[in-house]
């Protein structure tokens, strides 16, 4: 390791391409040249309790309290084989094999809308949830988010029990955590706890009194959602109790985009983009590939425009105007950082640009903003792509945009004549319509006028997430009986005078729609973990004096709305069967435009002003791995790193280079951000390419929950407190002052640095089509010599020793295809949940000790300085997922002393962890340090539901062995059974691996290269074993990653095709030919 | 005769203790036989049969009050190895090659070390344990002779039963 090849911040002149992982990197500081020499990071080979600079409060010891949360089992710590029984089932459930898993279809529900899925049943416990190919909020594939809703399941720190005040206040302020063994999921057994059979005995004589008033002084606050069941029974609540009130609310607010289609078409329509038929895409503040709503079909559709194996194909292009990083920008083309406020004026201007009729007089205006980016007019550029697509295209908005910004994207998308191409409309569920900043709004206001006698919150958290200023809090005190149902005991369950504790999508019975209409029914994966808990449709029952259950409930919904003519239970099965209920989907509607309301609103928006050094702006996010903080007690969540910046367990300040130059800060020096009177203290992050004089705060963190929801009170601070209702998304005249304290923030990005090798490799669109020369392959250092000798790369591999022969048989491989690939790190979780990963925590990522199988590599790309602007503050990014590449020569073999890890017969490089003595040679070996290290027992104290959520048919591995990728070898050889049992070969498609099974961008191939027909080997190509000959060419695009040490990597990859505009393609996308 | 097949279905993959899932087959004079769960299938003869011992009363009792009976597992693997009864079936492997002489145990013991150089050692061998078609797996007085060892190799040769000697094929 002698010959460092990184490029210091000064020396790269304009035109050089330069790759870099982090500021550190690129800056070349002695720090990264030592991370560089190691072979883990800082401590990661160092004692179990060396800290280094690490001055974390959460030590290893608190965090595996934490997370484990636990009683050991007794009698299962035996060396010597226990004796053991077998209890089979008295009454074995039909269709069930014990030992073989089954699947379910069922339907979550995000941003109020159904996402369906297939989970996986093993021996009755739900252990893996994968996409249902059906479903249209899915199709196939699924996000990290659904895939955590298992540990969110099993979570031990679950509420349990219905609480009254003395309890809900009291007894979970004390910190009873330290020892890390009271939380076993009945630690709370001191507390006395009722059941919902004392609710209900408060509850009828309240009720009665209730009714009396025609349910004058009961409100209900609840989540948006477009279940049928649920809006079936506020109807009955309405018309059981008239002057009820319900009130609507989520801290992912979606309002603008509603008023914005208010406001163009008289009512409301959910917008729905086709980007697989879409030339060009124009982004503005809208991350569809990550948390905005419906990002799973978004992004199967997007990847579908992207997809490109030869130089008969084609790709879209995609433009994304946006003040902070999101997954969206990391896959654009062309990027535009902006302030949030001054996104409105160049959706605007590029609408008087397009000459959009009725309104350019208005959006005129708001053409003084500059869009000039080295000095092209960027935003004139766009126009005229937009236009020279003649319909297909669209024009995207982001719900932290204006509802006028949505107005004019849709006058936009009519101008470009995307309507019935790209562009189409369906009408928007009732339920999902409304205004909800006005609906907490006036609760607050009912509340402080002593209106409201008892507020249900119904799966809602106001005290942690309604907007700051209102003072839910302070209102909610006024409130006499305050009713709380969620699945934690978190911030409004402890003001409330009763808790009742929620039952989890996976244990109850409910219904959901899609963005396009279909419907699903939610079905039980498991009963009830705790018989109190109940779902919202469940509860409205209760709150009725009906209690009824949720089949029941259900079933009722869909009696009256079954097709007509068929029995109720062919219809009930089948709907269960499919995971949705065919031809409910809704017809796309054609609205018409209301030009001159729409110019009228572009009129009275005041031009936003440019944020400067004294006026910063603060955008609030959700963040892109807890949302708004529902996903905050999950481990899974927590230590996966976002993806832009790498970083696990904790948010931050997000701020770009020169700001934090400016402010003389760095990396984990802690902040004041203050917007008027409210301020919150945070750590920096330097985000490159986020918008200048404009911070990102995330929401999630800094959770005052129970305490027995330790994963949720470890890390960050509470971004809820600077949001204000007014300014919900944006906040403008913000300062930020420096406090002088540090608060460690840890990123893995730092780890398994491959020293700026061509790893990546990428091309624009034009002159891959021009250049038929060209391959992927040439960017390799070998592939370079061998062309001076006119021969290949695969002819100048000679072997030291007899290479195998892999000619018979099986012989797996997958491609990953760095085109369609977004980096959103559901294949991350994917492996997570299939393989049993342990999380590690906070410290032990510090110390580079992550066990992540499959990680997500981001790197940051693009010219070294352009038009003044340093690299590192408007750079490119490309990601790129690395499993273990299964080498056919694999180092880490070579290097093992007692052969646990050694070839099978498949290709693949097997793992025996009862072998393995921990030397960790294998990992030294590893060009691309894919092998994880059981530094300690990560999975010794588990609690009783945590361990439910295991998959049986991967072993769980203790302290001290090396583990890694196997290609999920679980689902290879269950699906080679199953093929022997039908009597042939498996065939290609049959085995999916846990990561493609996720993937929603389908960007995994996997298959068997010893079949001419299989995917996998003609994207490979072939090649003589011998010689080196190519036989058969595969794509132009397909390279190995570090392909010239001649390891045969069966992992390898699709360059990347970039498709720049060619007025903007020497602007910022220069030579991309890497 | 009680064949091991009466209680156990051994082509059901994974399934990790084999008993059979629950039917009830009508015979062609009325009599309806059950094969099933907890007891019933016992029940079919242990109605009448030996009712006083204590250990059918164990089964009778489950059969009543529909609680599980809880059965003592005999033969250990560990729970890192995966091991599939349908390829061994399926192969036509005998239960006798790694359960014994079932059928001349008063009380049912583990034979065999189960530990995998004894298992490796009938997949890098396993000619004397391959029985030809038409043996069934259930028969217990059934030994290879040179004919079964000559039919053995041959679909070894025609890779018909490819033994795995690799870590993953039972280690994952």
């Amino acid at each position: 390791m002698t010959d460092m090849q990184i490029q210091p911040r000064s020396s790269g002149s304009a035109g050089d391409k330069v790759y870099w992982r982090s500021l550190d990197q690129l800056a070349d500081t002695p720090e990264f040249q030592d991370v560089l020499r190691r072979e883990f990071a800082v401590g990661a080979d160092e004692g179990p309790f060396a800290d280094g600079s690490l001055a974390d409060p959460v030590s290893r010891r608190r965090f595996l309290g934490v997370v484990a949360a636990s009683v050991a089992m007794a009698g299962m710590t035996s060396c010597r084989k226990p004796g053991r029984e077998i209890l089979p089932y008295a009454k074995r459930p039909e269709g069930l094999v014990p030992g073989i898993p089954n699947f379910y279809a069922t339907s979550f529900e995000r941003h109020g809308y159904g996402l369906g899925v297939l989970v996986r049943s093993s021996d009755g416990r739900p252990t893996k949830v994968e996409g249902n190919p059906d479903h249209p909020g899915s199709q196939g594939g699924v996000d990290s988010f659904a895939q955590a809703e298992v540990l969110n399941l099993f979570d031990p720190a679950r509420s349990k029990w219905v609480r009254t005040p003395h309890e809900a206040e009291g007894h979970d302020d004390g910190d009873h955590s330290h020892d890390g063994h009271d939380h076993d999921g009945h630690g709370d057994e001191h507390a006395h706890h009722h059941t919902l059979a004392d609710f209900r005995s408060f509850w009828g004589e309240h009720a009665l009194k209730l009714a009396g008033n025609e349910g004058a002084g009961l409100h209900v606050l609840m989540a948006p959602t477009a279940s049928p069941t649920v809006a079936r029974m506020v109807a009955e609540a309405r018309s059981a109790l008239p002057k009820i009130q319900v009130h609507t609310w989520s801290a992912l607010v979606r309002d603008h985009e509603v008023a914005g289609s208010k406001l163009a078409f008289g009512e409301a329509f959910d917008t729905h983009h086709d980007f697989a038929k879409a030339k060009v895409v124009a982004a503005f503040d809208s991350d569809f590939l990550g948390t905005d709503a419906t990002s799973l079909a978004q992004t199967r559709s997007w990847a579908k425009g992207r997809k490109i194996v030869d130089r008969d194909g084609s790709v879209s292009r995609l433009y994304v105007v946006e003040p902070t990083y999101t997954l969206t920008g990391s896959n654009a083309d062309h990027r535009f950082r902006l302030s949030g406020a001054e996104i409105g004026s160049a959706v605007f201007a590029l609408a008087a640009a397009l000459g959009v009729p009725g309104m350019d007089a208005a959006a005129k205006a708001h053409t003084a903003g500059s869009f000039e980016k080295n000095g092209k007019n960027w935003l004139a550029a766009v126009a005229k792509d937009l236009r020279a697509a003649n319909g297909e295209a669209c024009v995207v908005v982001g719900p932290r945009q204006s509802a006028a910004v949505h107005a004019a994207a849709h006058a936009i998308n009519a101008h470009l004549g995307a309507n019935g191409k790209t562009v189409t409309y369906t009408r928007t569920p009732a339920a999902l319509a409304g205004d909800t900043l006005a609906s907490v709004r006036s609760l607050v206001d009912a509340m402080n006028a002593g209106q409201v006698d008892t507020l249900v919150c119904l799966g809602t958290n106001p005290i942690l997430d309604a907007p700051a200023d209102l003072g839910f809090a302070d209102a909610y005190a006024k409130v006499a009986h305050r009713v709380h149902c969620g699945m934690w005991i978190d911030e409004t369950a402890k003001a409330s005078s009763w808790h009742i504790p929620m039952s989890h999508p996976l244990e109850h019975w409910s219904d959901t729609v899609a963005a396009d209409g279909t419907a699903a029914i939610v079905q039980p994966l498991i009963d009830r973990l705790y018989p109190n808990t109940r779902s919202t449709a469940e509860i409205l029952s209760e709150l009725l004096t009906e209690p009824k259950e949720g089949d029941a409930l259900v079933r009722a919904t869909w009696q009256t709305r079954k097709p007509s003519g068929m029995p109720f239970e062919t219809f009930w099965q089948k709907a269960l069967h499919d995971g949705l209920i065919a031809g409910t989907a809704q017809d796309a509607a054609t609205p018409t435009l209301a030009a001159s309301a729409i110019a009228a609103a572009i009129s009275a928006t005041p031009v936003a002003a440019t944020p400067t050094k004294q006026s910063i702006e603060v955008g609030f996010r959700a963040c892109p791995t807890l949302l708004d903080g529902r996903y905050s007690n999950n481990p899974w969540q927590q230590e996966l790193p976002s993806p832009i910046e790498k970083l696990v367990w904790d948010n931050a300040v997000l701020m770009c280079r020169s700001a934090a130059d400016a402010l003389g800060v760095y990396n984990s020096d802690v902040v004041q951000v203050k917007v008027g009177e409210r301020t919150v203290e945070g750590p920096v992050w330097i985000q490159p390419g986020h918008a200048e004089n404009a911070v990102t705060v995330w929401f999630g963190y800094g959770r005052k929950m129970s305490s027995e929801c330790a994963v949720a009170e470890i890390p960050g601070f509470d971004a809820y407190p600077l949001r204000g209702s007014d300014a919900p998304h944006y906040a403008a005249g913000a300062t930020v002052t420096k406090t002088g304290r540090t608060h460690t923030l840890v990123s893995s990005q730092e780890h398994g640095v491959m020293e700026g090798r061509p790893l990546v490799r990428e091309n624009d669109l034009a002159t891959f089509k021009a250049d038929t020369q060209w391959t992927a392959v040439d960017a390799s250092p070998l592939a370079k010599a061998a062309k001076l000798q006119g021969k290949t790369e695969s002819q100048l591999m000679h072997s030291l020793w007899t290479e195998r022969d892999y000619s018979q048989g099986y012989q797996w491989a997958m491609v990953i295809d760095l085109n369609t690939c977004t980096g959103c790190n559901a294949c991350v979780t994917a492996c997570v949940s299939e393989n049993n990963i342990p999380m590690v925590g906070k410290e032990q990522i510090a110390n580079g000790r992550e066990m992540f199988w499959n990680r997500m590599d981001r790197y940051f790309t693009g010219a070294a300085t352009q038009d003044g602007v340093p690299l590192d503050d408007d750079p490119q990014v490309v990601h790129q997922m690395v499993p273990c590449m299964q080498c056919e020569n694999a180092p880490c073999e070579s290097v093992c002393p007692v052969a646990a890890t050694v070839h099978s017969p498949e290709g693949l490089n097997d793992m025996a962890y009862n072998r393995c003595i921990g030397t960790r040679y294998c990992s030294n070996n590893c060009p691309y340090k894919v092998r994880r290290f059981n530094w300690f027992n990560f999975n010794k104290d588990h609690s009783p539901q945590r361990q439910m959520a295991f998959n049986p048919d991967v072993t769980i591995r203790a302290r001290g062995v090396m583990e890694k990728c196997t290609y999920c070898v679980q689902r290879i050889n269950s699906g080679k059974r199953a093929a022997k049992g039908d009597g042939r070969t498996v065939r290609d498609g049959d085995i999916r691996t846990a990561c493609q099974q996720a993937c929603p961008a389908d960007a995994i191939t996997f298959g068997n290269i010893n079949d001419p027909e299989a995917a996998v080997t003609k994207l490979r190509g072939t090649v003589d074993r011998k010689t080196g000959d190519l036989v058969t060419a595969g794509s132009p695009l397909h390279y190995a990653m570090l392909s010239e040490l001649n390891v045969k990597p069966r992992t390898t990859y699709l360059a990347k095709i970039r498709n720049p505009h060619p007025e903007l393609s020497c602007a910022d996308a220069l030579d991309h030919r890497h | 005769q009680i064949t091991c097949a009466t209680c156990h279905d051994p082509h059901s993959a994974e399934n990790h203790h084999q008993l059979r899932r629950v039917s009830d087959v009508e015979l062609m004079d009325g009599t309806v036989v059950t094969f099933g769960d907890e007891g019933k299938l016992c029940m079919n003869c242990h109605k009448g049969v030996r009712t006083d011992s204590s250990e059918i009363q164990k089964i009778a009792n489950a059969h009543e009050s529909g609680d599980p009976i809880r059965w003592a597992k005999v033969h250990l693997l560990p729970d890192y190895a995966y091991f599939s009864h349908q390829a061994h079936v399926n192969a036509n492997v005998g239960c006798a090659s790694c359960h014994g002489r079932m059928d001349q145990m008063e009380v049912v013991r583990q034979v065999e070390p189960l530990s995998m150089g004894w298992c490796l050692e009938c997949h890098r061998n396993p000619e004397t344990h391959l029985r030809p078609e038409g043996v069934a797996v259930t028969d217990m007085e059934w030994t290879a002779d040179d004919a079964s060892i000559a039919a053995a190799r041959q679909r070894l040769a025609n890779k018909e039963v490819q033994p795995p000697e690799h870590c993953s094929a039972c280690h994952r």
